[in-house]
């Protein structure tokens, strides 16, 4: 009894105001995400919440410029290719230092690659995969310090746009003072964890971290491009979209994350809280496989694609808000082919299903899977729509909704006949989506990307040329015919991109959201 | 005292029965870990499931993971962020120990009040109400009704809820336990300890109305069954005050029963909160063994989740059982 009387007691005075200011009198941001982040340590990350904190304390050596996918140089000043695409040199700059106190300089980035490259690397325990670096940056076949603030790259095969896998955030470059301060175990490796206690040169540096609770950071005074806006960064993982915004509304939080679409529409064009979006660099898509019957027949593949209606699409499943997709490379990115969409025509969709053989359709499964992304708000209601439309050419489709992580299994090894999904970019570069989804190397199963399991011979050629190609404009040509050649063929159905989303109360300023991922607050501050 | 040593040999057995089990089945699911984490990389994914054993039979699995836990408390590196995760169970654990224990002092107190209203009025509307109150509270699904109360106490009454435990910018790194609760109290750190009694008011009425309802319902059969009963006409007969015949002769002998449904209340809300969890974004217990241990493929965080809330489950009951004795002198002879 007495302790419920103390409890009501201090309910009563339990009123206060927010806490608006930290200990050196610095302004507090709280940012609400959907998830928290798994580990700090950049190399060894492969989930988009981590990488949204990491992108904060880390820096790269070459950054994305405000809210684009156009480089700028950050810890590198400049940086030349050769002309053949297999040498490239980064000077560095030489006024950064790391949260340790220790200074930045080619060693550290030797250190930060050379973790990644040598299994035996005391910076890096038994059981890593660093799994964003061996997938990407397989051509690294050595590299050099020139001097003190030059680096060299020498790669086995050109790749075009090294310097845009520079700004990913697997190469962030950590500190290896920090590495080195808690000494070695018995098997010789450090035995200092990045992925706890995080250490960089970024905007922002490591407090604390309190595990699906908050994540904690104060400002750096000392960054090179200058101090934050805000004194402390609290980043706080809050699951559902609806109590996350609940939460906004009651002035818990400054900003949040991937709000439903239901809200963006009603809170339209308030002020406070005020809703920031830019077109995205997604796609949502539909693969048929093409190594099952009937989808090894263009016809048929072209019979879907002239039956889906996506504009209706986007009004039963994403709220009327998206664009629909007309190529695998989203209008947002580079080297995007504007192509003219086919209008859905049933009758030109069933003459094309009576030329391969079905004038009375046939009867297929679509996959579908349980998760909500930007780009799949309500896969349910996504593919039913999908289904309707089909029904209306003859072809009976039996949708089967799999749980994700049994999804990818059986995507992966080409079990589905149909299946729904998408691809945020990792590059911002066109090869993450035409050569990474839809090449022919890719499709092997277990674990294809390419879940079409397309094996396009002239369509394979144009994307690996293009890949290895430093030059853009003839990228740029490469590119163009390998869109064509996917909107006749069809091995899927490319169907909306949907824009990104954020919520942030009326008084905060300087804040973008960088399309190729990653959380960006050191220009963030308060309206005075 | 032969009695609580027997039973608690009994849980072992048990324990490894249960933790076969969800090896079993956490083996049968299709797809794994590395299919999640490696979504966008497949390369790596054969390299991980090498170096982490997923390959071997799951027989094997289970012995190792067996042999860690016997031998050294080691109840495996998660498969998610490749670090132990029995601080991290530790920790949930007790976020939603807190939680609990705070929803059931709740539940037991209005519970057991309105359930003798009810009894010692009954056919009459205010046992009707309490009757009507309870159903609606037993029939109203959490995540709902968790929704309304933010609602109604955020935008009527300007409650400055969060969904924090403890307010981030308050000082709490150095705390020993995660019952930020007990441990401010002890430190005499009133901030912290108001923050966090703030944070948890709403979860904790949210969960309450669950053990409430049947508390109550429970309470109103046990106390009208022991009214009717010859002694408590015997207690009035010789004169004893209304108050007296309630709370001392009918509410003792009532009480087994409500001790019961509250001991399995406790156990079951400790593992199974996890819809109040999710709504009020409480790290706790549940959530983690549903989204990491399921959602992720997190087999160690599933198999040591449920292990914990198995033994708390059998350890609550346990107690439950030997404050039977306490309660009734009849069953302390009896197990003499």
């Amino acid at each position: 009894m007495r302790t419920t009387a103390l409890f009501l007691a201090l309910l009563l005075c339990a009123c206060g105001s927010d806490k608006k200011t930290d200990a050196a009198g610095g302004t507090v941001f709280v940012w609400g995400k959907s998830g928290d982040a798994v580990k700090l340590d950049p190399a060894d990350v492969t989930d988009g919440e981590s990488v949204m904190v990491i992108t904060n304390i880390y820096d790269t050596l070459v950054a994305f410029q405000r809210g684009s996918t156009e480089l700028q140089p950050w810890l590198a000043e400049s940086w030349e290719a050769s002309d053949d695409g297999k040498v490239w040199t980064f000077k560095l700059r030489k006024d950064v230092k790391f949260h340790d106190g220790s200074d930045f300089n080619a060693d550290a980035v030797l250190f930060s690659f050379e973790r990644q490259m040598d299994p035996n690397h005391p910076a890096r325990r038994a059981d890593s995969v660093f799994a964003y670096f061996q997938e990407n940056f397989g051509s690294v076949s050595k590299i050099e310090k020139l001097d003190d603030f030059t680096v060299r790259f020498q790669l086995s095969q050109p790749v075009g746009f090294f310097d845009s896998m520079m700004a990913m955030f697997c190469v962030a470059i950590v500190s290896p003072t920090a590495f080195a301060s808690e000494g070695k175990d018995s098997d010789g490796r450090y035995r200092y964890d990045m992925a706890t206690k995080p250490v960089g040169t970024g905007p922002f540096r490591f407090v604390s971290w309190k595990k699906d609770e908050y994540i904690k950071l104060k400002a750096n005074p000392d960054h090179f491009a200058g101090a934050p806006g805000v004194g402390t960064l609290i980043l706080k993982p809050i699951k559902e979209p609806q109590p996350r915004l609940k939460e906004l509304e009651s002035g818990g939080l400054q900003g949040m994350d991937n709000p439903d679409l239901v809200d963006v529409v009603r809170l339209g064009e308030s002020k406070n809280p005020r809703v920031v979006t830019s077109p995205g660099i997604n796609v949502c898509y539909l693969a048929m496989n093409t190594l099952k019957k009937p989808f090894d027949n263009v016809k048929v593949r072209q019979a879907v694609a002239w039956a889906i209606d996506k504009n209706r699409l986007i009004e039963a499943a994403y709220a009327g808000i998206g664009e629909a997709a007309v190529s695998m490379c989203p209008a947002t990115m580079k080297g995007h082919l504007a192509l003219e969409d086919r209008q859905p025509d049933i009758a030109k969709a069933k003459a094309l299903l009576a030329e391969a053989g079905f004038p009375n359709g046939f009867e297929t499964t679509l996959w579908y899977p349980v998760i909500q992304r930007a780009y799949l708000p309500d896969s349910s209601a996504t593919a039913i729509q999908l289904a309707q439309d089909l029904r209306q050419i003859g072809i009976k489709v039996n949708l089967k909704k799999v749980e994700w992580a049994a999804y990818l299994e059986g995507t992966g090894n080409g079990v589905h006949d149909m299946c729904i999904l998408g691809w945020m970019a990792d590059i911002g570069d066109p090869d993450n989506y035409l050569y990474v989804l839809l090449d022919k190397e890719n499709a092997n199963p277990p674990g294809a990307n390419n879940r079409s399991f397309y094996k396009g011979e002239e369509y394979s050629r144009l994307v690996t040329k293009a890949r290895y190609t430093a030059n853009w404009d003839e990228r740029v040509k490469l590119y163009a015919a390998a869109q064509r050649i996917l909107f006749e063929e069809v091995p899927c159905v490319p169907l909306v991109t949907v824009p990104d989303f954020r919520v942030l109360q009326g008084d905060v300023r300087g804040y973008t959201i960088y399309p190729a991922g990653g959380e960006y607050f050191r220009e963030v501050h308060f309206v005075k | 005292m032969t009695f609580a040593l027997r039973r608690l040999l009994l849980t072992i057995p048990l324990l490894l029965a249960v933790s076969l089990i969800v090896f079993a089945l956490s083996n049968s699911l299709p797809g794994d870990a590395a299919d999640l984490r490696f979504e966008k990389q497949p390369q790596v994914k054969e390299e991980w499931r090498e170096k982490r054993g997923l390959n071997d039979p799951f027989l094997v699995r289970w012995g190792v993971y067996l042999w860690g836990v016997c031998t050294s408390l080691d109840f495996g590196d998660s498969y998610l962020d490749d670090r132990p995760v029995g601080s991290d169970l530790m920790e949930k654990l007790q976020a939603t120990f807190e939680l609990t224990f705070f929803a059931l002092l709740i539940a037991m107190t209005c519970g057991l009040l309105a359930g003798i209203t009810s009894a010692i009025f009954p056919r009459t509307p205010l046992d009707y109400a309490v009757n009507v109150t309870a159903l609606v509270g037993i029939s109203m699904p959490v995540f709902w009704l968790g929704m309304m109360i933010i609602v109604v106490a955020v935008n009527f009454f300007g409650f400055a809820w969060s969904s924090n435990r403890v307010d981030p910018m308050l000082d709490t790194e150095h705390y020993a336990t995660n019952l930020y609760v007990l441990e401010s109290l002890l430190r005499g750190d009133w901030d912290v300890l108001r923050s966090a009694t703030r944070n948890l008011l709403l979860p904790c009425i949210a969960l309450a109305t669950i053990p409430l309802a049947v508390i109550t319902r429970m309470t109103r059969s046990a106390m009208l069954e022991e009214s009717g009963r010859d002694y408590i006409r015997t207690a009035q007969a010789k004169g004893a005050s209304g108050p007296r015949v309630v709370f001392r002769h009918a509410l003792r002998n009532a009480l087994i029963p409500i001790m019961t449904i509250t001991g399995v209340q406790f156990g079951a809300l400790m593992g199974g909160a996890v819809l109040t969890e999710t709504v009020f974004n409480w790290p706790g217990l549940g959530r983690f063994i549903v989204d990491r241990g399921i959602g992720s493929r997190d087999t160690p965080v599933l198999v040591g989740g449920i292990l914990l809330v198995a033994t708390v489950f059998i350890l609550t009951n346990l107690v439950v059982d030997l404050l039977y004795g306490v309660i009734d002198p009849r069953v302390r002879r009896a197990s003499e």
